[in-house]
């Protein structure tokens, strides 16, 4: 198994690391926990320890040269380990080193316990005149030492700026609540950075974090860590056991079907401009949603459960949409998606996803979909094989877009290709209505005006 | 030009409302039909809760000082003084008003269509607004059971002002309701005998403190039969009744309460008129307590998700900001605390552990027994238990449970704790005041790390 170890990072400020020493040179076994290498910042110095063993076999940042967070700074693997693919990863930036490489474990920060965490929590509450609250020590302070209020750190109860903060004329803040802290840190997350009024609190944070997921996935990190072996526990197993049980019990059969998505890319420019005044954002998902809920009107036979040699077909749509969320997956469901209209087909999904994450869904908006949708298309996967989510007998698995020369009648043209990626329970229907229903979904991606016609087939 | 709101209901919800939006300068007219402070203040909070500190102060006095409490139960004593309660603070919310400039008219209210609403009462009025708040809050429900009318056969409505005691008293319903008053009428010297469909009482609660706290009344002499169902009450002559529960077991009362939930008043609003939705006997709302039709909202019993005076106040203000143009955030129900005012009491905020699993929350819990609690020990309640329920991996607070005396007043701190998202370090970090029975959270929490100092 290969290893990119990555520069770490140490503290909420940090953004570039210099390697000091290298403990190991090229072509020397590593032992998993053994310090490989010292990083220097201007606040700290860090040693950092193998996150696995192997051969050291390559260092893109000799000793003495500094490198940015998340960047490669060597390879660990195998004695006669191709790695060449790894390799090329390292001239480009670490940070855009794409998601599917294979064969590298994706492992956290190094074994050292990084974040210095002297800094007071500090509170941000302005009242709403910009009045900054503070006490009277603190106010008589500052008019003879010339400090404004509001330019400081609130270390006081309820966000209040006491006279230790005037003295320590320490710079201000924004507040943040303790769990919003730790997610943010963990995460990766620059709090610091969040424009907000008030306190930052959780939700804020995974917002954030929501807003820049789609521009970071292909940047995905590859910290340095020992290697850790612990028991499935919480949605870990839940997914585990749940998803084995689907596999192991429903015959799985996928079928993909590459589509054009041109005119929807293009139905999606107009429509976004339209509804961006509301706040929101559409996105192919959405249509999505809208396009799968209409087909499965059509074809009732994937809007359906099976369970215990019965088949149950709904005439209502409850579209569930997998949410990745810290630790797991969730699945919270939009109800009743076929009389939803684009608009509240976005918001229904941004309030799930965003709750999704929060773990303040209900186990009830988790229940009673009718039919699966699975985007992996922003992690730059083109299609793939979704586990069917029982008792629904089929689940669709969405790609990413990829412009492709087309011909059309005897001319090349660059269109906007898909992959839709269609599973569904072999007990429960045949291939030839699925791909009736990728036939009908298909239609409606090629021409989104036709979501206008009700019914009739 | 001034706003005119008009809030239909007197209760916490509506009053609150009423009050919020007269704050911010609107005109408030209130329309109630029965007392000022709906089921709240007349017939539910503040009389059960009067009735609980009489029984309390009586079974403690004779567990404690026998010779002075020889007597019969001073039952019309304990309800002068809660009469009492209830009509000063009456006076209250009126004052209140008043100095609001909120216009009180007394009638039933209904929509005419559109944000037209006619009164029916000493005068007939119809009345215009910018916008209407309903605030009709909720009546005790009756399920379809033979003898349900029979004489004997109470609500909670009547239970609260009955003129003597009952020698035995039957239960229908183990929820917040049923518990109270099994509290009140047991430490009267009652006998009671309590009816629950489910396999334990206040099922929404950890399963613990159902546990606990059922365990201690038994030993009150309080006779549970759970998982069993009422099938019917026949007359048995002699001012007796019979009930026959599910799986053929009978029970013999004087007097049988019926506490198996309330249901939203409705009807006298016609809403159809107005073209207000309804779904499953309540108002339909969203976050902003807006109803489907603009400029109409509906809070408290009659369109909540949860039954409860503070829930009934808070929506009733994000309705009055919000119909008034403020920019309000929505409630977060999952922060919303809960009491039972038993003996001893019992206080949820956040979510059990078997929720939060549901969620996929990896958690830990702590919990800090009272037996090892100095104070507890010397007020001689030394029955429950303190629980802190976190995140595994931040530590972060998700629940807290506890069943304890004062236990309604301590859930304050640890719905304080959710709404910042305190960690268990942040009340690992804070200072306790010693003896008392808050401290124990502490040490529920440091239990998580394995580092009580006050548990073996
Ligand atoms: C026995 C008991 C104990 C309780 N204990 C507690 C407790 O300890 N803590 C707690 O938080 N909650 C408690 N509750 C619940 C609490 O009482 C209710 O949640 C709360 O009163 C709801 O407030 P509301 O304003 O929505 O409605 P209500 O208080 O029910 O008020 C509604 C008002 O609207 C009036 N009204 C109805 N229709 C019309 C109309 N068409 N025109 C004019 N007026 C109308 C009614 O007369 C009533 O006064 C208890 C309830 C009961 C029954």
């Amino acid at each position: 198994m290969a290893f990119v170890i990555t520069m770490p990072k140490f503290g909420l400020t940090m953004t570039e690391g210099t390697v000091s020493v290298w403990f190991k040179a090229v072509g020397e076994q590593v032992e998993s926990g053994e310090v490989l290498f010292e990083v220097e910042t201007d606040k700290i110095t860090n040693e950092v320890t193998a996150p696995g063993s192997g051969v050291l076999r390559h260092v893109f940042t000799p000793a003495g040269t500094s490198a940015k967070v998340g960047e490669s700074l060597a390879v660990i693997a195998g004695e006669t380990e191709d790695i060449s693919e790894l390799l090329g990863g390292g001239e480009e930036s670490g940070m855009e080193r794409p998601a599917e490489t294979s064969g590298i474990e994706e492992t956290q920060q190094a074994g050292t316990s990084g974040t210095s965490s002297a800094e007071t929590d500090s509170e941000a509450d302005v009242l709403p005149g910009g009045f900054r609250k503070a006490t009277p020590l603190a106010r008589k302070l500052g008019r003879e030492r010339g400090i404004a209020m509001d330019s400081l750190a609130a270390s006081g109860p309820g966000g209040i700026v006491v006279a230790r903060d005037v003295e320590e004329n320490r710079a201000k803040q924004p507040a943040i609540s303790p769990t919003a802290k730790k997610y943010a840190e963990e995460n990766g997350v620059e709090w610091e950075q969040i424009e907000q009024r008030g306190r930052i609190m959780l939700p804020d944070v995974i917002a954030a974090q929501m807003k820049t997921a789609c521009a970071s996935v292909q940047g995905v990190q590859y910290e340095a860590a020992e290697s850790v072996t612990k028991p499935m526990a919480g949605a870990r197993k839940v997914i585990a056991e749940r998803m084995t049980q689907s596999w192991q019990q429903i015959p799985h059969v996928t079928i993909t079907r590459e589509v054009d998505v041109t005119r929807l890319q293009e139905a999606q420019a107009v429509l976004s401009g339209d509804l961006a005044e509301g706040g929101v954002k559409l996105t192919l998902t959405h249509f999505l949603i809208k396009i799968v809920a209409a087909a499965l009107q059509k074809h009732p036979s994937l809007n359906a459960w099976c369970q215990n040699k019965e088949i149950t077909t709904h005439r209502d749509v409850h579209i569930g949409v997998a949410v990745s969320v810290n630790d797991g997956l969730l699945v919270p469901v939009i109800p009743h998606a076929c009389k939803k209209d684009l608009g509240e087909i976005a918001e229904a999904l941004k309030d799930l996803s965003l709750r999704a994450k929060e773990q303040r869904l209900s186990v009830d908006e988790m229940r009673g979909g009718t039919f699966t949708i699975s985007n992996l298309g922003m992690m730059g996967i083109d299609g793939f094989t979704p586990i069917i989510n029982p008792p629904e007998t089929g689940i669709l698995g969405v790609g990413r877009v990829v412009d492709k020369p087309v011909f059309i009648g005897e001319e090349i043209a660059r269109r906007s290709m898909m992959t839709l990626s269609l599973s569904f329970d072999h007990r429960a229907l045949d291939g030839a209505e699925a791909a009736k229903f990728l036939q009908t979904v298909d239609a409606y991606i090629q021409e989104p005006l036709r979501l206008l016609l009700k019914g009739r087939q | 030009m001034k706003k005119r709101l008009i809030v239909i209901g007197g209760g916490p919800g509506g009053y609150t409302a009423a009050l919020r939006a007269s704050q911010l300068g609107a005109e408030v007219t209130l329309i109630e039909k029965g007392e000022l402070g709906g089921t709240c203040l007349n017939v539910g909070c503040i009389p059960t809760k009067s009735l609980l500190e009489s029984s309390q102060v009586w079974a403690k006095s004779r567990q404690w000082y026998p010779e002075a409490t020889a007597r019969e139960v001073p039952w019309s004593s304990i309800l002068k003084r809660k009469e009492l309660a209830v009509s000063q603070l009456r006076k209250g919310v009126q004052g209140l008003l008043r100095a609001g400039k909120i216009k009180v008219i007394k009638g039933t209210a209904s929509l005419a269509g559109g944000k037209t609403v006619t009164v029916a009462g000493e005068e007939a009025l119809s009345l215009q607004a910018d916008a209407i708040i309903l605030a009709t809050g909720s009546r005790p429900s009756l399920p379809p059971i033979e003898g349900m009318n029979l004489p004997g056969v109470v609500t909670s409505d009547e239970l609260l002002s009955i003129q003597s005691l009952p020698k035995r008293l039957a239960i229908i319903g183990g929820g917040v309701i049923g518990v109270e008053l099994a509290t009140v009428c047991s430490e009267l010297g009652v006998s009671v005998h309590v009816i629950e469909a489910a396999d334990r009482i206040l099922p929404n609660m950890d399963t613990q403190i159902s546990q606990q706290l059922k365990d201690h009344l038994e030993k009150q002499k309080v006779v549970f039969s759970l998982g069993k169902k009422l099938e019917k009450i026949l007359e048995k002559g002699g001012g007796s009744l019979e009930l026959s529960l599910s799986g053929g077991e009978s029970v013999e009362a004087d007097l049988v309460l019926v506490a198996v939930g309330r249901a939203a008043v409705l009807e006298p609003l016609q809403l159809e008129r107005a073209g207000v939705e309804v779904v499953r006997g309540k108002v339909k709302v969203n976050a902003y307590q807006q109803t489907n039709q603009p400029g109409i909202y509906a809070i408290g019993d009659c369109a909540s998700p949860i039954m409860l005076a503070h829930v009934a106040m808070a929506e009733g203000k994000i309705a009055a900001e919000h119909a008034l143009g403020l920019a309000v955030e929505p409630l977060n129900y999952d922060l919303v605390p809960q009491g039972i005012y038993s003996h001893p009491e019992a206080a949820m905020v956040g979510l059990t552990s078997e929720e939060a699993r549901n969620r996929g929350f990896d958690i830990e819990e702590g919990i800090f027994p009272l037996m090892a609690s100095g104070k507890a020990l010397v007020s001689g309640e030394t029955t429950g238990f303190l629980k802190v329920i976190a995140d595994k991996k931040y530590g972060r607070l998700l629940g807290i449970h506890l069943l304890a005396p004062h236990a309604t007043e301590m859930i304050s701190e640890a719905s304080l704790g959710l709404t910042l998202e305190a960690t268990i370090d942040e009340i690992i970090k804070t200072v306790y005041p010693h003896p008392t029975i808050a401290e124990g959270i502490q040490e529920a929490a440091l239990a998580i790390k394995g580092q009580a100092i006050h548990l073996p």
